[in-house]
């Protein structure tokens, strides 16, 4: 067993991030990334990876999702102030692109009942697949504020054809306790979907959007 | 919290030797196995015909190597090379096991004809536009052989399914509204022409029915899997498995677009008796001789060797076989339902044709015939004259 990242390295790199962006506040709030570089990996030949993990703390918050769902799921929304839609408030845009697009756009997620999920390309055509916002099952036996705050602290990491990535972990109006868990959460994922696991790990930095980056590793 | 650290716990076997021996009951024996190149080169794909040709994209060079299994040994009979960029998919035709299509990231699908020595006879392109080429992750075959599909990455925002007549070198059409990334899988239904499913890195298994005038029509079902995908294939008429990038596996069913299985990463890690879920890797799904869906699975930890097959038991994966010769980690596989026989290749470089034994294989047979000729003796000794 062999420390890879002290805890002391940690707290250090996101109390300072969190520290520079107060130095200058932004008009904005400022989003936190991880960024991973790779070695011993071979992006022509070797296996890609990809993988989605539910963060403990969301680091989206201004996510907003949009229920598509049927009349149980549609009045649960409506109690709990949630965006919803019905079937036939969506075959009123009579799968016109224009409007799907429009959809599409006003909110980041989607979520869908069993029974709608299924009908979606029938109603809506290939839009919501277009805009990368196809819906997640929302079931009736999962609780719909869980179910949407899950969509929300899931994040996706994918390598593309380089030798880098990063994905957004946090914000830093996060607690530096809530920031350095979910460092602490992706670090680790990230590590088990690595074929050589931290022999493929070259660095690790965190950043702010506007703030300079820290290295982690 | 704690420190992030490196377990390097190693990952192996939850059982003793003799009871994985007893759980992996259905007995594979290595038939043959050959290397592709003296170097160490990965082979990505694979696939092969009822005549037992098997062909192999090896990812160094970019080329394909075609062996013919004869009896016990695979001999190689040519060498394609012709795509400039990394090969993607190697698919033979499946109405003349002498065609062979090829795709890869210089935007062409390369039609050969094995009579000829190995030439090509046919190249297919889309240029509608010349500027962009669009780089092919997949290609695949209409089950009558007529129609070739070819699935792109993302190029300028859009990722293109595109269609060709196979007797023609320009594209009939194609779709780019129903995935958002790149394309890694496509494949035709084993029987009906029209029925053609789609895997993209975005996370989607799409179900078009080509028969349709528009994309927005022939987009029958989009089954939301929710990782990257690796893998898909038909297990039946309407059942379709996939691997996503993240190791889980999933079942759906084409027809009325429901789940019906999803397996874990560390499920099938458990079911195949590895200690350590981060270590295991999937390889494909197929349906085996007695008609139950078949994972193939293995392990990076040790030596990278432990490749192990599981079966989908309602709500359950069965350990099923425990390739103990494999040597190598595994990246395709081709199963022969008739002659129940498997073909691997992998990160070695190594081809290996796998065949049942079910004890009733050629080793018993041989032991059964010497025991039998003791017995002879025996009874020879008592009657001397």
């Amino acid at each position: 067993m062999s420390s890879k990242v002290s805890r002391d390295t940690l707290y250090e790199c996101v109390n300072a991030v969190l520290e520079k962006s107060k130095e200058k506040k932004r008009n904005f709030l400022e989003t936190v990334e991880l960024q991973i570089g790779l070695k011993n990996y071979d992006p022509q030949k070797d296996k890609r990876f990809s993988g989605t993990v539910k963060l403990k703390y969301i680091p989206r918050p201004k996510m907003q999702v949009c229920v598509l769902g049927d009349q149980q799921h549609c009045d649960e929304a409506k109690q709990l102030t949630v965006p919803c839609m019905d079937a036939e408030a969506l075959k009123k845009l009579n799968k016109n692109k224009k409007l799907v697009k429009k959809l599409a756009k006003k909110y980041d997620a989607f979520l869908a009942s069993e029974s709608l999920i299924k009908q979606i390309p029938r109603l809506l055509g290939p839009g919501l697949n277009k805009a990368g916002k196809f819906p997640g099952l929302l079931s009736h036996q999962e609780s719909m504020t869980m179910k949407i705050d899950e969509v929300k602290a899931t994040i996706k990491f994918q390598m593309k054809k380089v030798l880098c990535l990063s994905v957004a972990v946090g914000h830093v109006d996060m607690t530096p306790d809530e920031l350095a868990q979910n460092v602490h959460l992706s670090i680790n994922f990230l590590v088990s979907l690595l074929k050589k696991h931290w022999q493929n790990v070259r660095s690790l930095h965190m950043k702010s959007t506007m703030g300079p980056p820290q290295r982690l590793y | 919290m704690d420190d992030i650290i490196d377990k390097e716990e190693l990952d192996k076997d939850t059982d003793e030797p003799t009871i994985i021996e007893q759980l992996f009951q259905r007995n594979y024996n290595l038939l043959t196995q050959t290397a592709v190149t003296l170097k160490k080169s990965y082979v990505n794909k694979l696939d092969g015909t009822s005549s037992l040709k098997i062909a192999v994209g090896v990812a160094d060079n970019n080329s394909v190597e075609v062996f013919d299994l004869k009896k016990t040994s695979l001999s190689l009979i040519c060498r394609l090379s012709g795509h400039e960029k990394s090969l993607t998919e190697v698919v033979f035709s499946q109405n003349d096991d002498q065609l062979l299509y090829t795709t890869g990231h210089d935007g062409l699908i390369k039609l050969w004809d094995l009579r000829a020595g190995g030439s090509c006879a046919q190249e297919y392109k889309d240029d509608d536009d010349e500027q962009i080429v669009k780089p092919f992750e997949c290609v695949d075959v209409s089950c009558n052989g007529r129609v070739l599909c070819a699935g792109s990455q993302l190029v300028q925002d859009d990722a293109y399914l595109v269609f060709w007549d196979q007797r023609k070198p320009k594209p009939l059409g194609g779709y780019w509204n129903s995935h958002t990334d790149d394309i890694t899988q496509i494949k035709f239904h084993k029987e009906k022409t029209e029925i053609i499913t789609t895997g993209a890195m975005d996370g989607l298994l799409n179900v078009f029915n080509i028969l349709e005038q528009t994309e927005d029509e022939a987009l029958t079902f989009s089954l939301n899997v929710e990782n990257s995908i690796e893998k898909i294939s038909w297990l039946d008429a309407t059942q379709v498995a996939c691997t996503t990038q993240s190791n889980d596996f999933q079942i759906w069913n084409s027809e009325t677009g429901d789940m019906i299985r999803s397996f874990s990463r560390d499920k099938v890690a458990k079911s195949i008796k590895r200690s350590k879920g981060d270590d295991c890797y999937l390889v494909d799904a197929y349906t085996s001789v007695d008609d139950t869906p078949v994972l193939l699975a293995g392990s990076h930890g040790e030596n990278g060797d432990v490749l192990r097959s599981v079966t989908v038991a309602g709500k359950k994966l069965q350990p099923c076989s425990n390739f103990t010769q494999n040597k190598q980690t595994v990246r395709c596989c081709w199963y022969n339902k008739e002659r129940d026989m498997l073909v691997t290749a992998g990160e070695s470089g190594l081809v290996s044709v796998w065949s049942a034994t079910d004890g009733t294989g050629p080793e018993t047979a041989v032991n059964s015939k010497i025991t039998g000729a003791i017995k002879n003796l025996r009874v020879n000794r008592h009657k001397p004259y």
